[in-house]
């Protein structure tokens, strides 16, 4: 019995460890949902591999404030939309200014801090981009209605005051993430980092994407390929509840 | 000799080897002479023990078995790291077919069913060489497990993690005596705890790896706890305790020459890459001294290592930019010609201090 002692605890932390993220789960997906969102291939790309049979879709995402280069349109986040305001309400120290040559040094040494941050689709941000990219000079019709309508739009310590500052559900996401400080050559920056981008698509609704081909062709499609209905729960955690390919 | 660990019995055999062979060396030299029934008495009392401790613990008892078996630890390594891929491949493979309850039972199933093949594995063999490759397997298992469940459902990753993964090898390296799961507990104990200090001080948890001082403190008090904890019946565990924290901390002071900005410490970058340069250095001459001293032979070569590249480094910032590299790569040439000198006499003296 005493020789069974230490495989019981390794059994033990096995079935504990199950247990508390089952329970995790759960509590998740019970109650009221914290938002609904749905999107299209422009923001959840899916991308087929070989080794991997499960289907995961990767949540794509830009900022509020846009960057060009060359007269192209920045699909990604370069945190410009964050002010300093934001980080200091975040719990970053920005006592030293951007062009202070102790800048570099002071924002280097305060790690990414938690935050949680909103992200909202087809909304008044998304036109707010579209609106910037007619102003680029000679910038060609397209990249205004290609690429992702999902939009960071904020960052804040708490869900409840998040929640507060973006109330619509059905547009507005609020996901736990990071945001790094950095000295910019005007002034203080941040960048969105560690945002939980893979979504698993349950095998009830995985069949498709697998059958399709649609691989690398998503985001800059201007059509619908599919359309794919998220909950997120309690947690910020999100599952796919709906998934539908027009004909 | 119910007291006895495998590790000592080992130990203990090889003792009794070197000893009937100097014996007979000295019988050779005429230095002293044995009865033939003095000498036959003498070698049934050997070959008895070694009998015994070989029905017991299935220790190697000639030269040639213990080569036998580093080549039996190796293949068993490696055999370990082949299947935890395998595994993991396998499952990825064909977990996209599978539903969601399907999943969530293979996964919770798969480092039992490791467990169980591991128990059954060390009642079969003393020697446990099946058992820790089985180890292996199952502590990649869990890692699968908590990994997959985390994507199932799409949980915001947790540093917790490491929390479990380290209690279940923890939990493995004592039950079976085992010294790779105590290092992958180790490992995983230290990165828990650099990431709980982290993200109780309101940064992200994956900030864990910007903050070697953390890894530092940890390393030394894993490098002390054999010290405090006695292993009477895991012999070999305090040998793996030190070399695990003393790597941690070397590599944590490494860290720390390399990028000053990950310090706690309130100065510049290269005033902390510097002070750390001396600390490492400073560090690694103390450790070298306490291995002599306490004849830990794994503590002196491993903190040798670490004196002579954190040496290097230093002489690289001081001198390479200005000293010709022909100049520069013949002063570190002498200064290796130097450090063989010292190990030479520390060699000479820890012969003397055994």
């Amino acid at each position: 019995m005493r020789r069974l002692r230490g495989l019981h605890l390794a059994v033990l932390v096995v079935l504990a460890a199950n247990a508390m993220a089952l329970w995790h789960a759960m509590a998740n997906r019970k109650g009221e949902a914290e938002a609904e969102i749905e999107m299209t291939n422009r923001e959840l790309s899916y991308h087929y591999s070989r080794e991997n049979s499960a289907v995961f879709l990767r949540m794509n995402y830009r900022g509020a404030a846009r960057i060009e280069h060359g007269g192209h349109a920045h699909y990604g986040d370069s945190g410009d939309w964050i002010t300093e305001e934001d980080l200091r309400r975040i719990g970053f120290d920005c006592s030293v200014a951007a062009k202070d040559r102790r800048a570099h040094h002071h924002y280097q040494r305060q790690p990414a801090r938690r935050v949680i941050a909103a992200f909202e689709y087809d909304g008044e941000a998304w036109k707010a981009v579209q609106e910037a990219m007619t102003k680029v000079p000679d910038a060609p019709p397209g990249p205004r209605n290609r690429g992702t309508r999902l939009v960071a739009v904020g960052i804040g310590t708490d869900v409840a005051s998040m929640r507060a500052r973006f109330p619509d559900r059905s547009k507005a996401m609020l996901l736990p993430a990071a945001v790094h400080i950095y000295a910019g050559p005007e002034r203080v920056q941040g960048r969105l980092s560690g945002v939980p981008v893979l979504i698993h698509v349950p095998h009830e609704f995985s069949h498709q994407f697998r059958q399709s081909a649609l691989q690398g062709r998503s985001v800059d499609d201007e059509r619908t390929l599919y359309k794919v209905r998220l909950r997120y729960g309690a947690n910020l955690e999100p599952w796919v509840v709906g998934v539908e390919f027009p004909r | 000799m119910s007291e006895i660990s495998r590790h000592k019995a080992q130990q203990e055999a090889d003792r009794l080897n070197a000893f009937r062979e100097q014996w007979k060396e000295l019988e050779r030299d005429g230095v002293v002479s044995l009865q033939p029934a003095q000498r036959e008495q003498l070698d049934q009392y050997i070959d008895g023990k070694l009998a015994a401790y070989r029905a017991r613990f299935d220790i190697d008892t000639t030269a040639g078995a213990k080569q036998l078996s580093w080549g039996l630890r190796i293949a068993s390594t490696l055999g370990g790291f082949s299947l935890c891929v395998a595994l993991v491949l396998l499952f990825q493979h064909y977990w996209g077919s599978l539903s969601t309850a399907m999943q969530v039972g293979i996964v919770t199933l798969a480092p039992l069913a490791a467990l169980a093949a591991m128990e059954y594995a060390a009642r079969k063999e003393r020697t446990l060489y099946f058992a820790a490759l089985l180890s292996l397997v199952a502590i990649a298992s869990f890692v699968m497990n908590l990994v997959v469940l985390g994507e199932t459902f799409n949980f915001t990753s947790t540093h917790n993690a490491f929390l479990a993964w380290s209690m279940f090898a923890f939990a493995l390296a004592y039950h079976y005596g085992l010294r790779i799961p105590l290092v992958v507990g180790i490992a995983a104990m230290l990165s828990w705890l650099s990431a709980q200090v982290v993200a109780m001080r309101g940064f992200h948890w994956f900030a864990f790896g910007e903050r070697p001082e953390h890894f530092l403190i940890a390393g030394a008090a894993v490098f002390a706890t054999p010290l405090v904890v006695r292993h009477v019946r895991n012999t070999d565990f305090p040998v793996a305790y030190r070399v695990t924290g003393m790597v941690a901390g070397y590599l944590a002071v490494l860290a720390l020459v390399a990028n000053g900005s990950w310090s706690y410490l309130p100065w510049t970058d290269d005033t902390v890459e510097a002070l750390y340069g001396f600390v490492g250095l400073l560090l690694a001459a103390g450790a070298v001294w306490l291995g002599i001293v306490r004849g830990w032979m794994s503590v002196v070569y491993i903190s040798a290592g670490f004196f002579t590249l954190f040496l290097y480094i230093r002489l690289f910032k001081w001198w390479w930019d200005w000293l010709p590299s022909y100049v520069m790569f013949a002063v570190v040439g002498a200064i290796a010609i130097g450090a063989m000198y010292v190990l030479k006499r520390l060699r000479g003296m820890m012969e003397v201090a055994s």
